[in-house]
């Protein structure tokens, strides 16, 4: 089977019976949909978890036939992730949704996390120090910044699977942008390359 | 942060509109994400090959 078919092609062999296409599907978006899933939860096996889960609903709707022909393959996918990760948030009860009706200062959260993050940044120097800053993002930009970045998402589709409008999707990733280079200044981090 | 107030319908907007916005972020914006990309894509990370492996043997159970 050839690498070059689509993923609509790739669905429609799969639901045909044809398993291969199925795995080929996974090769293709695996680090997309993994990345995207464990930055969100920041944690390997329970990233794993949910990748798994992801898929497996993958599979039942395109079993039962449930599957819309006109959406594209990986955002949907990433929708069911993105939405796994909101439900194990609300099971263990811990939400990373932050509200900011009252606003919100990327410079209260450096000051209360302050001391440990410089431990690991001292500590560890390498690109986990990025990882840090951006696990300090509000959860609603870090979505943004995740599903733009990793995902490949355009904003019209982020601003769909987070149910919110575009230019507020488009805002997040402004926000997002602009905390991480505070917060990289703030500390006087350079990345290594 | 103040939450920006915007209306919530998508309608009128497609895919290519959505992307050209991201080209009304200031150069310095779109500069510092282009500097901070590579560091980005050293961030990527793979499923083990026992999740995939699950859910091939999943599918193939079904």
């Amino acid at each position: 089977m050839s690498f070059q078919l689509t993923d609509q092609e790739l669905v429609s062999l799969y639901i045909k019976g044809e398993e291969n296409a199925l795995s080929h599907l996974i090769t293709r978006h695996k680090s997309r949909i993994y990345t995207s899933i464990y930055l969100l939860v920041k944690d390997e096996f329970l990233a794993e978890d949910i990748f798994q889960d992801t898929f497996i609903k993958v599979i039942k709707t395109l079993r039962a036939g449930r599957y819309n022909e006109e959406g594209k393959f990986l955002p949907w996918v990433l929708r069911i992730g993105h939405n796994l990760v909101i439900d194990h948030f609300r099971k263990e009860k811990r939400t990373p949704i932050i509200t900011n009706g009252d606003g919100f200062d990327i410079f209260d959260v450096l000051g209360i996390h302050d001391e440990s993050i410089e431990e690991k940044m001292v500590k560890e120097q390498t690109y986990d120090d990025l990882k840090a800053l951006i696990h300090l993002l509000p959860s609603e930009q870090k979505e943004v910044l995740i599903m733009r970045h990793y995902g490949d998402l355009s904003f019209k589709e982020i601003a769909d699977l987070t149910e919110v409008s575009i230019n507020t999707a488009l805002g997040r990733m402004r926000y997002a942008l602009n905390n991480l280079r505070k917060m990289m200044t703030s500390k006087e981090l350079t990345l290594k390359s | 942060m103040i939450e920006i107030a915007t209306p919530t319908s998508n309608s009128i907007c497609n895919i290519a509109e959505s992307d050209a916005l991201f080209s009304e972020l200031s150069e310095d914006e779109i500069s510092f994400y282009e500097s901070i990309k590579p560091a980005l894509k050293n961030l990527v990370k793979e499923p083990s090959t026992e999740s995939i492996q699950k859910i091939m043997a999943i599918s193939k159970s079904l």
